[in-house]
């Protein structure tokens, strides 16, 4: 009798323990189905960054490229236009009473937005006796220079304006209109309208810089541009 | 749970129990104890989840960091809108994406009876950009780092199967009718 009832006892406890047992399949299976991840990927757009590049031309707005670093800068061609050029007094040496046209381009490149040009700085010229015997007039303009402009007729048109108009040293800067100079935004995949620079330097007649500088001096405007 | 066996008295005809027979029913004994304990937990886990509308949230990214970082488990009750407070870490649902989990910025009924909620993750320096209309959230009651890894093994089949395969060889063994000595 008393074997009987130890026998069943021991029986139910062992099948209760065994069904607890299962519930460890249950507790993890559960689990497993029941735990989904979070996330916190955000459903706002991408953000991407507009680009503003700018290039120049030296040829009168003929070809253009990044003149971007001091390395890089563009050298300007001047065309001499008085006195009439002649063999003995060739392109680029300059002598008092010589007039002397360049121009400078700058445009907003293929995929940038619009932007401005905000000031035109001038680099330091020291005490090169070249570089303060010469004096300089700008404008800009939507059409392209006249690089043969006589001092008369350099003067900007109706879509343009002067920057500096009476003769002053290359010290001075230029006077940039505080709202900038506005370069057009590019059409899709071509770069915008380019804004010219045109610049008349001249050797006033009563200055008298040194003779036959071969070396030559070297003088830097530095044009900032910024998106608009 | 932790009857033990009453062991038939030793009767001079039988002799005691090999030690051999001994150590296997011990062993019987302890593993059948443990895995019965865990296992009564675990029940008591998912009737409690199915009473209180608990559920498991894995963290796959660390915008609530250092609060909850990546990789952490937590355990969500879910509650109607309008019972969540600012402040709460609450999980919202994205028809079609993963759920969000961020903290409550704001809180505001709108025309469809539900709510628009501002989320913001700690580790976010913004809002995020849009809020969510719901009518439920899962609030966090629960976080612990690391766990998630356990949830993902435990996912397996072949851990839940070898799982599944070694309770129930445990039980065949104990259960196994076997000549008392």
């Amino acid at each position: 009798m008393r074997h009987v009832r130890a026998r069943s006892r021991r029986s139910a406890s062992l099948y209760v323990r065994s069904a607890l047992a299962l519930g460890l399949v249950l507790g993890a299976g559960a689990a497993a189905t029941d735990a989904s991840w979070t996330d916190q990927e955000l459903a706002s757009g991408t953000f991407k960054t507009a680009t503003f590049n700018t290039e120049s031309s030296v040829d009168n707005g003929g070809s253009y490229t990044d003149h971007a670093t001091t390395a890089t800068a563009g050298t300007l061609a001047f065309t001499a236009v008085a006195p009439t050029p002649t063999s003995a007094t060739p392109g680029q040496a300059l002598y008092p009473g010589a007039t002397m046209n360049t121009s400078f381009a700058i445009r907003a490149k293929a995929g940038s937005i619009a932007g401005i040009v905000t000031s035109i700085t001038p680099s330091s010229i020291g005490s090169d006796a070249v570089l303060t015997s010469l004096q300089y007039r700008m404008y800009w303009d939507t059409a392209a220079c006249n690089t043969a402009a006589t001092t008369t007729s350099f003067a900007p048109s109706a879509s343009g304006a002067w920057l500096q108009q009476t003769a002053a040293a290359l010290s001075t800067a230029p006077t940039v209109p505080a709202a900038g100079i506005p370069l057009a935004v590019p059409t899709a995949g071509s770069a915008g309208t380019p804004v010219f620079f045109c610049v008349q330097l001249t050797v006033p007649t009563s200055a008298n810089p040194p003779q036959n500088t071969a070396a030559g001096s070297t003088f830097t405007w530095t044009f900032a541009t910024q998106n608009s | 749970m932790t009857v033990t066996d009453t062991a038939p008295e030793p009767t001079a005809s039988a002799g005691r129990p090999s030690a051999g027979a001994r150590a296997s029913r011990i062993i019987r004994t302890v593993l059948l104890d443990v895995t019965a304990a865990a296992g009564a937990v675990c029940i008591v886990l998912v009737v409690l989840a199915l009473v209180f509308h608990l559920s498991l949230i894995m963290f796959r990214t660390g915008s609530m960091s250092p609060t909850i970082p990546t990789g952490s488990l937590a355990m969500v009750h879910h509650i109607p809108a309008e019972q969540a407070h600012v402040g709460d870490v609450v999980t919202v649902e994205r028809p079609g994406e993963l759920p969000i989990t961020h903290r409550l910025v704001s809180s505001k009924p709108d025309a469809a009876g539900g709510y628009d909620l501002v989320l913001k993750g700690d580790a976010n320096a913004a809002a995020d950009p849009v809020p969510y209309h719901v009518t439920t959230v899962g609030r966090v009651v629960w976080h612990a780092p690391g766990l998630a890894r356990v949830i993902v093994w435990f996912s397996n089949p072949f851990v839940l199967g070898g799982l599944a395969m070694a309770v129930a060889a445990l039980v065949a063994w104990v259960l196994w009718p076997r000549q008392d000595p």
